[in-house]
């Protein structure tokens, strides 16, 4: 072997070497961002899992304390009716118009806690649907039951258009349908100061349609997209709305659980809105 | 079931906690001519049904002791009070809880909240036929 050979042959060992070097600096790199990599999604999964703790707390806090608050506003109710109704002895007309906006107050603020406590559920995951065959015409009557003294004592006319053939029973959660109907009407209530509400029950190709018409503030439909999500409110402050945000979140999770769907309708500010809702008639 | 009321007034138990809900369905159904036995515990509850023989109980669920579905169950297993109707009356309002209620043989689920002392009475009344 001549001078030449070992040339080439020093060459190529520092060529092997180089090669050699890079290589297991690049190997070493790599593990390194890999056990940088492990340890960021480790992070991240304790910090999700977290914020899946905290929410949870969050949503049970929510559940237990609107229970405990049931409890006083069902005495405080209660006693009103009662007072109301003259079991403590004829009141004069006076102290029944305090005494029945008290008594509507107290209806306002138990919905408000059914409505924190519905979105408590639906967070848990606990919106289990109790089926049963309901005429939704005899639910409406009920619900405007409920909502007519608030609206008298506001000046609207609140009107139910009956369909002209009798609707056919279908299959849902009377409670929770209930809860979908209390939300809309008294959204339509919040949003109207005067004019009128008109409920109105129909069948549309497969679904049975409920919709809440009212001549109320309306809104840009294109705001409309946000309204169904958590803690959106419509913008009014001048009108001084008060509301939770959660009232549309809870008729969007209970239509959908039903399979059916949630719609609104405005054409245009100060031109009254209209929300309807589907469900699915199953044969 | 017999009854050793003396007096002809319907007479009801009613089985709360709360100080303010049991005083108010007791002013509210002595009003509309119950005579009404009342206990704040699950076990007084069980002693008074035993020896009282009350013609319907009103029982809440959340109460300190047993709660209201131990209540209900010993007094469905307990042949001196089977047969006296039971309605839950309570806050608890969860499907599951209600379902679970009525299997173990209440005959009606309220919740308190949703339901002013006269519809109480009114159901209570339409229970009795009076």
């Amino acid at each position: 072997m001549n001078t030449c050979h070992y040339n080439y042959l020093l060459i190529l060992i520092v060529i092997l070497l180089i090669n050699f070097l890079i290589w297991f600096g690049f190997l070493r790199s790599r593990l390194r961002l890999k056990v940088m990599i492990k340890k960021a999604t480790a992070d991240l999964s304790l910090a999700n899992k977290r914020l899946k703790e905290l929410d949870k707390a969050k949503s049970e806090f929510l559940s237990i304390t609107s229970h405990q608050l049931r409890t006083p506003l069902a005495g405080l109710r209660g006693y009103l009716s009662m007072i109301l109704d003259g079991d403590f002895g004829v009141i004069n007309s006076d102290l029944r118009l305090t005494i029945e906006n008290l008594f509507n107050g107290t209806s306002r603020l138990i919905r408000l806690v059914n409505t924190f406590l519905n979105a408590s559920r639906i967070e848990m995951g606990k919106l289990d649907l109790d089926l049963s065959l309901t005429q939704i015409t005899d639910l409406i009557d009920n619900v405007l039951k409920y909502f007519n003294p608030e609206a008298q004592k506001k000046g609207l006319e609140i009107r139910f258009i009956k369909p002209a053939v009798k609707l056919p029973k279908i299959k849902i959660d009377a409670d929770k349908i209930e809860d979908v109907l209390v939300n809309l009407i008294d959204n339509a209530l919040k949003y109207t100061s005067n004019g009128w509400i008109e409920v109105q029950a129909g069948i549309e190709k497969n679904s049975l349609v409920v919709s809440i018409k009212d001549s109320g503030v309306g809104f840009n439909n294109k705001d409309s997209r946000h309204f169904f999500h958590k803690f959106t409110r419509g913008n009014k402050p001048k009108l001084g709305i008060g509301g939770s945000g959660l009232g549309l979140f809870i008729v969007k999770k209970i239509t959908e659980a039903h399979g059916g769907k949630v719609t609104c309708h405005s054409d245009g500010m100060d031109k009254g809105a209209t929300f309807k809702f589907y469900l699915p008639i199953k044969k | 079931m017999s009854n050793k009321d003396t007096t002809n007034k319907p007479r009801i138990l009613i089985i709360e906690d709360d100080e303010l809900l049991s005083s108010m369905y007791f002013t509210k159904f002595s009003k509309e001519g119950f005579d009404v036995l009342f206990c704040d515990n699950g076990e007084a509850g069980l002693s008074i049904a035993k020896k009282e023989r009350p013609n319907i109980i009103l029982l809440d669920i959340l109460l300190p002791g047993i709660n209201g579905f131990e209540v209900l169950k010993k007094l469905k297993e307990d042949g001196a009070t089977a047969l006296i109707p039971v309605i839950l009356l309570t806050n608890v309002s969860e499907p599951a809880e209600m379902e679970k209620g009525m299997k173990l043989g209440a005959v009606d689920y309220l919740v308190k909240v949703f339901h002013v002392p006269t519809e109480v009475v009114e159901k209570v009344k339409a229970r009795l036929h009076l």
